[in-house]
């Protein structure tokens, strides 16, 4: 029986080397490349829902509060947390001098979680809500204004300005998003 | 032969090889990878189109309430909505109802691309009112004639006065109590048109190619001390929104934009659309001294129907200062120009020292913030500059005075509610039988109801003599008012006597307002009198002395100067503090505060 010689081993070995080699590398960037594009994607469909919660509860707050509960917080209201007052809803329409507060924070357990936590009044319709609003949070700052543009404290702003920042990382590839908003409070 | 030689005799094409099943494998996860990229794309494109939308459709929305507040003003109230109207890449519809007198609640909807098959909506819920809101913030509110309690008086609330407070014979305040720094009674600086020389300027709207945004009113003071309030002589065209005032130094002849030494703000709610002096206080009283030029600086933006008029003196009588005006005075370098008249305003700076004194176990257990504390109990925080015989559960030497609070009802308000009363009806005669309703309108002559009269009010109600309750009387607002609140106006004197109520339509947050105009402090009488236990209401006596004895149980004081004897509560209701009065001034259509709501 005859057998490969060395020389058709050793040239398809090298055939085989090198094309095998440009396989693999086509194989590693297109994984890449879709591990990364998946980074963006995840990001932008986060920033965009987490803005769109927050976007809203602003404008229907009636202040920023200092913090929840405010007699003795365990929220405080700061650059990184956002704790908003908003009036407690009926069945039809607003209960006059009750308020409910959601609060904005990171998970104590993992600064990546945006938390959005609603603590109704016992008489509001609203419902209590623990919902994680991103898992890809690598920033988040608050700046409060007036309606001049001043800078003030949180609970005499009428202005919220809000920067957002998701940091998607797979390995050694990532990609990162940025948002900011600036939203007026409709009941202050 | 062998086995290789005859494959190549029968299949001379076949060759043996893996690469090939490599490539397709990995050509295969390629195109894989690549759909899924396409996919997600996909879905990422349509999240970001849909958070477009979604703002769109929120946009829409709020224009759709823009468009029913203007139509609402421009019908008078009888605008009912509209079904889809098109604006841009979508479309909103308004509703429009009416839950009582007064008030009306707008429901649009915003829609992309069209009501017929939208992909995105979003409504949002308001309630407008054509009416006035007033914040009763306090339990008890005193002017410079200062508040007296004693023999067990107590507010349950917290208590401001611009005067003196003095408790004693085991009083209690159960929430904070404020005294301002003294203010003078007079004016130091003042500048009054008088006719034929006064004259309108106009201010936040372009006038003749001016952009005359900023105003401001230069003066002198006669003496070194704090400016404690000011009060200016304006009127309103449309809604302009309230009006951050500041006080700044002198810089060239034009104010020093960054010499800022005092900001407060004037509720727009206590201008109407004629002349009346409104009082500005501001969040702490600046130090001026004598001699030094100062600015009384007002910063608007432009709108062509919302804006102001101020005042003026043609004849320029006020020879310690100028008006000017500009279009940004926060400019790299604002350009101000000169008025050309002096515009009507007043100043009062600090008078007496101010104190809370308290004896035989009076309490204040909140904080207590005075110039000067004598014999107090305070369960809260003690803030003073001068304190004697105090025991408090925190001391703050040295805190600055607390600045003094303006009426939360300006003089143009009730002005405002009588011309509205004038025009309902006019009424002569005397009353002194019971009926069933009265109001709205105006009675030229003396209301008195006793003897478990009930008598239904629609406001507003003006009564040019005095008004008279005794004997288990009751006056309540008409039910239709809702949560909205009415006012009754007394030039005359008010006499309570005998478990007589002031009550609300029966809704939360709804409240009748009993207001004298009797003006007790030049002849020291009476200007509402308040006796023989079981009274219950809200009473307001902006230049009057309010007297209330005997196991009266009142919901909110407000008048220039308060006594409290035997055991009298004033049991103060949070309410209060964004009460809405919907037969106020103005008469134009404005989103309620608070009511917003996104659906």
């Amino acid at each position: 029986m005859k057998g490969f010689s060395l020389l058709e081993v050793i040239i398809v070995s090298a055939i085989g080397l090198v094309v095998g080699t440009f396989l693999i590398s086509i194989l590693v960037n297109s994984n890449g490349f879709f591990f990364k594009q998946g980074a963006v994607i995840n990001e932008g469909v986060n920033i965009n829902d987490t803005m769109d919660n927050l976007t809203s509860m602003i404008r229907q707050a009636s202040a920023v509060a200092t913090g929840y509960p405010e007699a003795t917080p365990s929220f405080v209201t700061s650059s990184h947390v956002l704790v908003l007052k908003l009036a407690s809803e009926g069945p039809t329409e607003i209960i006059p001098d009750t308020y409910d507060y959601v609060v904005f924070s990171t998970d104590p357990t993992n600064p990546n979680i945006l938390r959005m936590q609603i603590f109704p009044d016992p008489q509001s319709s609203r419902k209590s809500t623990n919902q994680v609003l991103t898992t890809l949070l690598d920033n988040v700052q608050y700046k409060f204004y007036d309606k001049n543009g001043n800078q003030v404290t949180p609970v005499s702003a009428s202005v919220v300005e809000v920067s957002l920042t998701v940091l998607a990382q797979t390995g050694q590839v990532s990609s990162q998003r940025t948002s900011k908003v600036s939203v007026t409070l409709r009941n202050m | 032969m062998n086995k290789r030689q005859l494959n190549k005799s029968f299949c001379p094409t076949i060759e043996s090889g893996q690469i090939l099943i490599l490539g397709v494998i990995v050509i295969g996860l390629v195109l894989v990878n690549t759909l899924v990229i396409i996919g997600g794309s996909q879905i990422y494109s349509n999240n970001a189109k849909y958070s477009v939308e979604e703002t769109q459709a929120t946009n829409l929305a709020e224009a759709g309430v823009d468009k029913a507040l203007a139509s609402l003003n421009a019908t008078g109230g009888s605008y009912n909505g509209d079904s889809e109207i098109q604006l841009g890449e979508g479309s909103y519809s308004v509703t429009v109802t009416t839950p009582d007198v007064g008030t009306k609640v707008i429901e649009a909807t915003g829609y992309i691309p069209s009501k017929a098959e939208p992909k995105v909506t979003r409504t949002i819920k308001v309630s407008a009112s054509k009416g006035l809101g007033v914040s009763f913030n306090y339990g008890v509110q005193v002017g410079e004639g200062g508040l007296q309690m004693s023999n067990g008086a107590r507010v349950n609330g917290s208590i401001y006065s611009n005067g003196n407070v003095s408790m004693s014979n085991n009083s209690i305040v159960t929430g904070d109590a404020y005294v301002a720094g003294g203010v003078a009674p007079a004016p130091d600086q003042e500048s009054v048109c008088t006719t034929p020389s006064c004259t309108d300027f106009v201010f936040g709207k372009n006038v003749a190619g001016n952009d005359q945004l900023d105003v401001a009113q230069s003066f002198k003071p006669s003496v070194s001390d704090y400016l404690n309030k000011i009060s200016l002589n304006l009127k309103k065209v449309g809604s302009p929104p309230d009006i951050t005032v500041r006080i700044t130094k002198d810089k060239n002849g034009s104010p020093d934009k960054n010499n800022v030494i005092a900001s407060g703000t004037l509720p727009a709610s206590l201008v109407t659309g004629n002349y009346g002096f409104v009082e500005v206080t501001f969040t702490s009283s600046p130090q001026v001294n004598s001699g030094n030029t100062y600015w009384i600086l007002l910063d608007t933006t432009s709108n062509a129907t919302n804006y102001w008029s101020w005042s003026a003196d043609s004849s320029q009588g006020y020879t310690r200062g100028a008006a000017k005006w500009s279009a940004n005075w926060q400019a790299t370098t604002p350009i101000w120009n000169s008025t050309l008249v002096d515009l009507d305003f007043k100043t009062f700076m600090g008078g007496t020292r101010t104190n809370i004194t308290g004896t035989n176990g009076s309490t204040v257990q909140g904080d207590a913030h005075a110039n000067t504390l004598n014999s107090l109990l305070i369960n809260g925080g003690a803030y003073y500059q001068t304190a004697n015989g105090i025991s408090a559960g925190n001391y703050y030497p040295g805190s600055a005075d607390p600045p003094a609070k303006a009426m939360p009802v300006s003089d143009a308000n009730i002005q405002a509610w009588k011309d509205a009363a004038t025009a309902a009806g006019v009424y002569t005669g005397n009353i002194s039988s019971c009926r069933t309703t009265l109001g709205p309108g105006k009675y030229v002559g003396n209301v008195t109801f006793t003897n478990n009269c009930m008598v239904t009010i629609k406001d507003p109600v003006w009564i040019t003599g005095y008004l008279n309750l005794s004997n288990n009387v009751v006056l309540n607002l008409d039910s239709s008012y809702g949560a909205s609140s009415g006012v009754i106006v007394v030039d005359g004197v008010i006499t309570l006597s005998n478990s007589c109520r002031l009550l609300g339509s029966g809704t939360a947050g709804s409240y009748l307002l009993t207001l004298t105009t009797y003006d007790s402090r030049t002849n020291g009488s009476t200007a509402v009198s308040v006796a023989n236990s079981g009274n219950q209401g809200v009473l307001y006596a902006p230049y009057g002395m309010v007297v209330i004895s005997n196991n009266n149980h009142m919901t909110e004081l407000t008048a220039w100067k308060i006594n409290l004897s035997n055991n009298v509560v004033v049991d103060y209701d949070t309410g209060l503090a964004s009460s809405f009065f919907s037969s106020g001034p103005s008469g134009s259509f404005s989103i309620i505060k608070g009511s917003y709501q996104e659906k």
